[in-house]
């Protein structure tokens, strides 16, 4: 008899013999046995119906699903689009959709139709407050969570991706269908591991953005399975979601600022020249990291290098203009979007309105989400935790005042601001400090359709 | 514990090693660990980030910068941070935010920051300047130093030179550990470790005495993944614990693409220079087949009888019959948990290819009999204290016939 069991993340298949090499298993002479990450079951137990041996399968450990739909909410043609060629996939797969558009719902219907104990992964606190909710109301059930200090399994459980790493070898057992919220963040070193880990023979991943900066997302197809659907932006605009507009404002330096960021910037590109580092090059920031840290000289041109990136990043006549968009949109909810904590206390402490990073508190941020969405606040702060995910259909005006040059974070901002409410008009700005490296970052990440379109425009910033 | 970013090595072809601190480097360490927690101590009462901003204020070259942060982060771990009442602040910005919310939406003119302020900071008795510094009291950087408790400067510097060990740990995909414990109760507490920390090995024993265990996760099988590296590290002290240490491990480091070889060998470690001491119950039973005479000869078994899959099973004794030299081993279970003795079952079932005697109580309510069908294991359970010459008898029987156990073949007769 064959005897499966879920050891640690991994199968440990007792009772083949060496020869018969079952799909997916290596020999472990640890163990004198074979083993297979956990990902591997699905394959494994059809494998071994098919060569009619006999197993005892006591690595599953996850239920059918008892609470059922209890929310009828009619879904829109494109989602149930999404959900048949997710079944058609064999319930394993990617569904490719923008921000705004019901992507949670369609996983919502995925995991009513396979009726298994569900994991829904997510990347911030804030997504899991809001899977909780959303999972609770649909399937009128409690909902487990594990992360953010706490630590309860139930059938429907939401967990981040820094726990499920952390924990999945422990309780990856008890989920038959896995959905992977935002699941560009998989590919990876350490986050790959949850899904490896996992036994679910049901897998979803959702995302607006797949393409990853390092080409990773092709290992997408074997953590989760292949594109089954997908939809553009420009393909659901309007209909579906909230008509929108961008700007991007440039901003001119104050002429001291100008003048420290020309000699801070010459300090950093000099030693760059004369160390013969190529920043273009895949190692080229680890070389100038590492050259920096040798030198005196290296360790000026990396202070210089931080200090006209923080001159250019939150030069002060962002703030000034940002006072005039908060001005401007004073009956709108507005979005701030900063690159880093410091400049998003700032504008917190500068124009008294309320942020939201990592140190907030998870009963601070749900309570001024909550503010926010009933419009008692009209202004959020941000770093980088509400580029993803975060659901609130009132907000309809963004102000990047700085960020990375990637494009997946852009287009998950504007999408902060795009799930559709009648007759709402959405606007993203952009403020970019004119005639220093921010310009090419800029370029850099609207390199997206969704910044192509009619309503994307150019302003200088008024004096 | 520091993290990788603080430690000092360096790469040689496919080796990491660690900078030794040493002359001029190291006098330098001890003056910059003292700067360090004087700093510290001059800042009881301030804020962390106070504390940063100074600590940020003391020279170092560009050779000394991990040697300092790594001793900082020392002074950091030795020392209390107070954090400030994270609900009045939250309590605070609710008041400010709404009343700016407020504000911002009905005034048609630009906001009034200031007036906000001063209105806020009069309902509250309190100044525009301290409602401000109040309003994110809560903040990591505005915890306050309340103590510091950071070893002499000459410990502090040695507490670095250790801790960069398990620091790299951290990193580690795979460990190869020569080891080699003065008894079986120290073995035992480092497989106890291996089986708490959930790691997987395999065990070789070596020539010269000793065993090689070859430890990482059981995922490591697929891919090298440094998924195991904080369980690695945690395992240090136990195999520092033993008395001879060898390490190998390999490290994942930076952005190399293959594992880096680190080598490690401890000069000086915790507890070898004390002389293994035998449990109370085993000494005591070592004693009195002592005193039984001649016939048997009674050593301390340094053996780890290892069985992939199932686990180990490390004895007490060895009791040699002198007449013919065949011995059997003898494991001490005492008031153990049932499950070790079922565990030691399952292994004498599967065959470790020697001769065990394990004793266990009687309060752990298990037959002898469970191993009557064994031919190379028995179990005696015995009443109050270890009778030796009944233990005796077992031995014998088990060496000489495999056959029922003496209590079952008296009451067969």
């Amino acid at each position: 008899m064959v005897v499966l069991r879920f050891a640690d993340g991994t199968l440990d298949v007792q009772g083949l013999e060496r020869e018969q090499e079952p799909p997916g298993c290596e020999w472990d002479p640890r163990t004198l046995g074979f083993r297979a990450p956990a990902r591997a079951y699905a394959e494994l137990v059809l494998w071994l119906r098919k060569s009619g041996l006999a197993y005892d399968d006591q690595a599953r450990a996850y239920s059918e699903l008892e609470p059922k739909l209890a929310l009828g909410r009619a879904p829109r043609p494109f989602q149930t689009e999404a959900l048949a060629e997710f079944r058609k996939a064999g319930g394993r797969g990617i569904v490719v959709l923008p921000t705004g558009s019901g992507k949670s719902h369609v996983a919502v219907l995925a995991i009513d139709d396979r009726r298994r104990s569900a994991l829904v992964v997510v990347p911030t606190l804030d997504l899991v407050r809001q899977w909780y909710d959303l999972l609770r109301t649909s399937f009128a059930t409690e909902v487990g969570i594990v992360g953010g200090g706490s630590y309860e399994l139930r059938p429907l459980t939401v967990t981040t991706y820094d726990s499920a790493y952390l924990h999945m070898q422990h309780f990856g057992a008890r989920f038959g269908t896995v959905v992977f919220d935002e699941c560009h963040h998989l590919p990876g070193a350490t986050y790959e591991l949850a899904a490896e880990l996992c036994l679910a023979p049901f897998r979803l991943g959702l995302t607006a953005t797949p393409e990853r900066a390092d080409g990773r997302e092709a290992v997408l197809a074997r953590l989760i399975g292949p594109v089954v659907y997908r939809r553009d932006i420009v393909e659901l605009a309007g209909e579906y979601l909230a008509e929108y507009a961008t700007e991007r404002v440039s901003i001119e330096l104050s002429p001291d600022e100008r003048a420290e960021y020309d000699i801070e910037r010459k300090v950093y590109v000099d030693f760059l020249r004369a160390s013969g580092v190529r920043l273009g090059s895949p190692s080229g920031w680890s070389d100038f990291l590492m050259r920096a840290s040798r030198s005196e000289a290296g360790l000026r041109a990396l202070a210089a290098y931080r200090r006209q990136r923080e001159l250019a990043l939150a030069a002060g006549q962002k703030l000034e203009y940002l006072g005039l968009l908060l001005d401007r949109h004073r009956r709108d909810r507005v979005l701030v979007f900063t690159d880093d904590n410091a400049t998003a206390y700032a504008v917190s402490r500068r124009f008294l309105v309320p942020v939201i990073t990592h140190q907030t508190k998870v009963k601070e941020r749900s309570e001024i989400l909550q503010k926010f969405s009933s419009g008692e606040y009209g202004v959020v702060a941000t770093s980088k935790v509400l580029n993803e995910g975060v659901d609130v259909p009132e907000a309809s005006v963004a102000v990047v005042i700085s960020g990375s040059g990637s494009v997946r974070e852009h287009v998950q901002r504007l999408g902060r601001v795009l799930r559709r409410r009648e007759g709402k008009q959405a606007i993203l700005y952009e403020l970019v400090s004119s005639g220093t490296g921010e310009a090419s970052t800029s370029e850099r990440r609207r390199a997206h359709s969704a910044y192509r379109s009619a309503g994307a425009r150019s302003s200088d910033a008024e004096p | 514990m520091l993290s990788p970013d603080h430690v000092r090595v360096r790469r040689r072809g496919g080796e990491l090693q660690l900078l030794a601190l040493k002359g001029e480097l190291r006098e330098r360490a001890v003056v910059i660990a003292r700067d360090l927690a004087d700093v510290a101590r001059a800042h009881v009462g301030k804020s962390r980030g106070e504390l940063e901003e100074a600590w940020e204020g003391i020279a170092v070259s560009p050779r000394e910068r991990k040697l300092s942060l790594g001793l900082a982060k020392l002074v950091e771990d030795a020392s209390e941070f107070e954090s400030g009442d994270a609900e009045q602040a939250a309590e605070l910005r609710r008041e400010v935010f709404a009343l700016a919310a407020q504000k911002r939406a009905t005034n048609a003119l630009s906001f009034a920051r200031d007036a906000i302020l001063d209105e806020v900071a009069t309902r509250r008795g309190t100044t525009p300047v301290a409602l401000e510094a109040e309003l994110y009291a809560d903040l990591r950087s505005a915890q306050r130093l309340i103590a510091c408790q950071a070893p002499a400067p000459e410990a502090l510097v040695l507490g670095y030179e250790r801790a960069q060990v398990q620091a790299i740990l951290l990193r580690a995909v795979r460990v190869v550990a020569e080891v080699g414990c003065a008894s079986a109760d120290a073995y035992r507490a480092l497989f106890r470790q291996l089986k708490f920390r959930r790691l997987l090995y395999r065990v070789h024993p070596l020539e010269a005495g000793g065993y090689r265990l070859e430890i990482d996760g059981p995922f490591s099988l697929f891919q090298s993944v440094a998924k195991y590296g904080l369980e690695l590290a945690l395992l240090l002290p136990a195999l520092e614990a033993c008395q001879k240490l060898r390490l190998r491990a390999e490290v994942r480091w930076a952005h190399q693409g293959k594992p880096l070889t680190f080598a490690y060998e401890p000069t000086v470690r915790a507890g070898a220079e004390q002389p293994p001491r035998a449990r109370d119950e085993v000494a005591e039973l070592s004693a009195g087949l002592s005193e039984l005479g001649a016939g048997w000869q009674i050593e301390p078994a340094e053996r780890v009888l290892d069985l992939p899959g199932v686990g180990v099973c490390i004895p007490d004794l060895v009791l040699r019959r002198a007449s013919d030299g065949a011995a059997v081993l003898v494991e001490v279970l005492g008031f153990w948990s049932r499950a070790s003795v079922w565990q030691r079952v399952e292994l004498a079932q599967k065959g470790l290819g020697e001769r065990l005697l394990f004793v266990v109580s009687s309060r752990l309510r298990v037959s002898e009999d469970v191993l009557e069908d064994a031919d190379e294991a028995a179990l005696y359970v015995y009443k109050g204290r270890i009778n030796p010459r009944t233990l005796v008898r077992h031995a014998e029987r088990l060496l000489d016939h495999g056959g029922p156990s003496p209590r079952r073949a008296e009451r067969a007769r």
